[in-house]
């Protein structure tokens, strides 16, 4: 593990919304209980940065993206099972795509 | 304020389009042409008005969507204006839903993007499919009634399409949509046999006026088309005196000097009653004077006519070839009534005619039932009323069917004039007879006439009523011969009481003469007597006095020898 690149996480949430503020706990939470080096976490207001929702294409919030992966998990992140097991495809992903550059 | 809808007939429904800087939800079942509706609205808007429009698509992809884009106007671009702007807003398909979430990411992006492009047209097609991934129904509404009051901050006239259901109803919490939204539009479809009816209702429309009921309309290559009835104030009014020759001398006579401009005739009739003939006199006659005409006709090709009328004389081929005159023929049970309208009406439109004929107007029952083809006839008289449009519309009367003439129904009041073509049969031959039922603003012959077809055309004669019957044919010749006969009888007659007469006068005249002759021959032979008694009377005296003196006695006259 030791010399790769985190996978970059984005979280787009929607306002201070009750909903966000749940996304963001449950994320933060995975990646704690995890490998936190293994990922970096970047959350962004719709409202706050529309162009980058616009670019990201992101229509419902809150939405998880993994922009290198082109994955992406919406809802609040309550159901923490598809959450792990979305975080874990990713490293998988990560570690694939690592092996075949080294 | 009204924005034009750029959907044809929609306008004039709406009494000028959308309501400006509102939304507007469009629900529909699957195929009923929302996304079309859509794609029009934004597409005259940027063609049109220089108006960038955003479209957010949520069932279709862009490409798909842009494929079959109708371009402003006509006739259609196959791409779409560069100033209409898309984005897909349906999740990619590996997307994982974990919990429940909004559309706080919609309002946020279609902000950014309107801003981005200067955006005065939005379009959100098929909002439901994203609504169906939000389970909680509180959270659909709150959701919904969050966009409603975006969209009605943001300025923006918008459309939200919204599919309806298996039950024809949009989705339950589309209630509040339907409530929130300033203009509601539904578009239904029914089976009429194999063929699909589509109608336009108008729910609501907050704040303005629109022509209620259901609204006819079709999804072809000019994108979703609404029949509408122009309103009558719009109608062109023609001077009731101004005519249009029949092509029927006769008729033209008939009917104070022909068709009224810009009226509707109803010609009705059995089958082979010179109905198309009589449309083709009619046509003939607006050629001659240079008249652009247009002949559509249901069930039999164009050409056939064409010819058939050549047989008895009318010409239509030289001003078919040369473009004057446009025949096209339809099967009218192949396609809705509403998009035989629309077609006549495409033609109307590119021919320009002034004489239009549709025989037989009554083939329109067979593309959906005699209610639909009332209701698509009648729009169709307001069409040529609208365009000053002289036309005849034939009727085919089945015996066999007693409702099949349209004479029976209520069309037959919305027609200006009635003209009734049939045959009436006596001694065993079927004479083909004309009747003016009904001319409106003229003071028509009542009369039957017998319509008489040779290779000059037509012709009509009259006819002699005997108590209850007309006669016609042959009777009607017989009778025309008898009356001959009986005149020749009276001449006959005269001349010889002339010669009687004549006869008497010479007679009398000689007998005058010889009379005269008489009197002058009396008056001489009197004239003579009197001479003789004269000199008689001189000779006796001189004889009595010589008498006398010889015989101084006395003197005898009777022996004076």
């Amino acid at each position: 593990m030791d010399g790769r690149e985190p996978v970059a996480l984005v979280l787009f949430v929607s306002d201070d919304s009750p909903r966000s503020i749940v996304a963001i706990a449950n994320v933060r939470r995975a990646l704690e209980a995890g490998t936190e080096s293994d990922f970096v976490l970047q959350v962004v207001d719709v409202f706050a940065d529309p162009d980058r929702a616009l670019a990201a294409r992101v229509l419902v919030t809150p939405t998880l993206l993994a922009p290198a992966a082109a994955r992406r998990l919406v809802g609040d992140l309550s159901e923490i099972e598809k959450l792990q097991y979305f975080l874990h495809g990713l490293q998988t992903a990560a570690a694939a795509a690592a092996d075949e550059t080294v | 304020m009204m924005i034009a809808s750029g959907i044809a007939g929609l306008d004039a429904v709406l009494n000028g389009g959308f309501l400006t800087g509102r939304t507007t939800v469009v629900s529909g079942g699957t195929g009923s042409g929302k996304t079309v509706l859509a794609s029009q609205f934004l597409s005259a808007g940027a063609v049109e008005h220089g108006e960038p429009g955003l479209m957010i698509l949520f069932e279709e992809s862009p490409a798909t969507v842009a494929a079959h884009f109708p371009g402003g106007g006509w006739p259609p671009k196959s791409e779409p204006h560069a100033a209409v702007h898309f984005i897909d807003g349906r999740l990619p398909e590996d997307t994982v839903q974990s919990g429940s979430f909004d559309l706080g990411g919609l309002i946020a992006v279609a902000g950014a993007a309107a801003k981005m492009h200067g955006v005065k047209r939005l379009a959100i097609d098929g909002i439901d499919a994203i609504f169906a991934l939000v389970e909680d129904v509180h959270i659909r509404r709150r959701e919904l009634a969050r966009l409603l009051d975006w969209l009605a901050d943001s300025g923006l006239t918008a459309i939200l399409t919204v599919k309806r259901g298996a039950a024809d109803e949009p989705p339950i919490y589309f209630d509040l949509a339907e409530f929130a939204a300033d203009g509601v539009i539904a578009l239904r479809s029914t089976m009429i046999g194999e063929l699909q009816r589509r109608t336009l209702h108008v729910v609501k429309m907050r704040g303005a006026g629109f022509v209620s009921g259901g609204h006819p309309y079709v999804i072809g290559e000019r994108g979703v088309q609404v029949l509408h009835a122009p309103t009558r104030t719009r109608w062109l009014t023609q001077p009731l005196d101004s005519r249009l020759s029949t092509g029927v001398e006769r008729l033209d006579l008939m009917l104070q000097g022909g068709y009224g401009v810009g009226t509707t005739t109803l010609v009705s009739g059995t089958p082979g009653s010179a109905k198309t003939t009589l449309s083709a006199a009619f046509l003939q006659a607006g050629l001659q004077a240079g008249e652009r005409c247009l002949y559509v006709g249901f069930d039999e090709p164009a050409e056939q006519v064409v010819s058939d009328a050549h047989s008895v004389g009318i010409r239509l081929d030289d001003a078919l070839s040369a473009g004057l005159l446009r025949a096209e023929s339809f099967t009218a049970g192949s396609l809705i009534a509403e998009e035989h309208y629309l077609a006549i009406q495409g033609l109307i439109e590119s021919h320009n005619p002034s004489r239009l004929v549709i025989d037989p107007a009554s083939a329109l029952d067979k593309a959906g039932g005699r209610d639909i083809g009332d209701v698509i006839r009648e729009r169709l008289v307001v069409l040529m009323k609208s365009r000053g449009i002289t036309a005849l519309f034939t009727s085919a009367t089945d015996g066999s069917i007693p409702t099949s003439d349209l004479a029976r129904t209520r069309f037959a009041t919305v027609c200006d004039a009635w003209i009734q073509v049939g045959f009436s049969s006596q001694d065993g031959e079927r004479n083909r007879t004309l009747a003016v039922l009904k001319a409106r603003g003229t003071g028509h012959s009542n009369q039957i006439r017998e319509l008489l077809l040779s290779e000059n055309g037509i012709d009509l004669a009259d006819v002699y009523t005997s108590p209850g019957n007309v006669l016609s044919g042959t009777a009607r010749m017989q009778r025309e011969q008898e009356i001959a006969a009986q005149r020749e009888i009276e001449l006959e007659r005269t001349s010889d009481d002339l010669e009687s007469l004549d006869r008497e006068r010479e007679k009398l005249s000689r007998s005058l003469e010889a009379m005269q002759r008489r009197l002058t021959e009396l008056a001489d032979d009197r004239a003579g007597l009197v001479e003789r008694v004269k000199s008689s009377g001189q000779t006796r005296a001189r004889d009595t006095g010589e008498i006398r003196s010889l015989r101084h006695g006395d003197p005898n006259p009777a022996n004076g020898a």
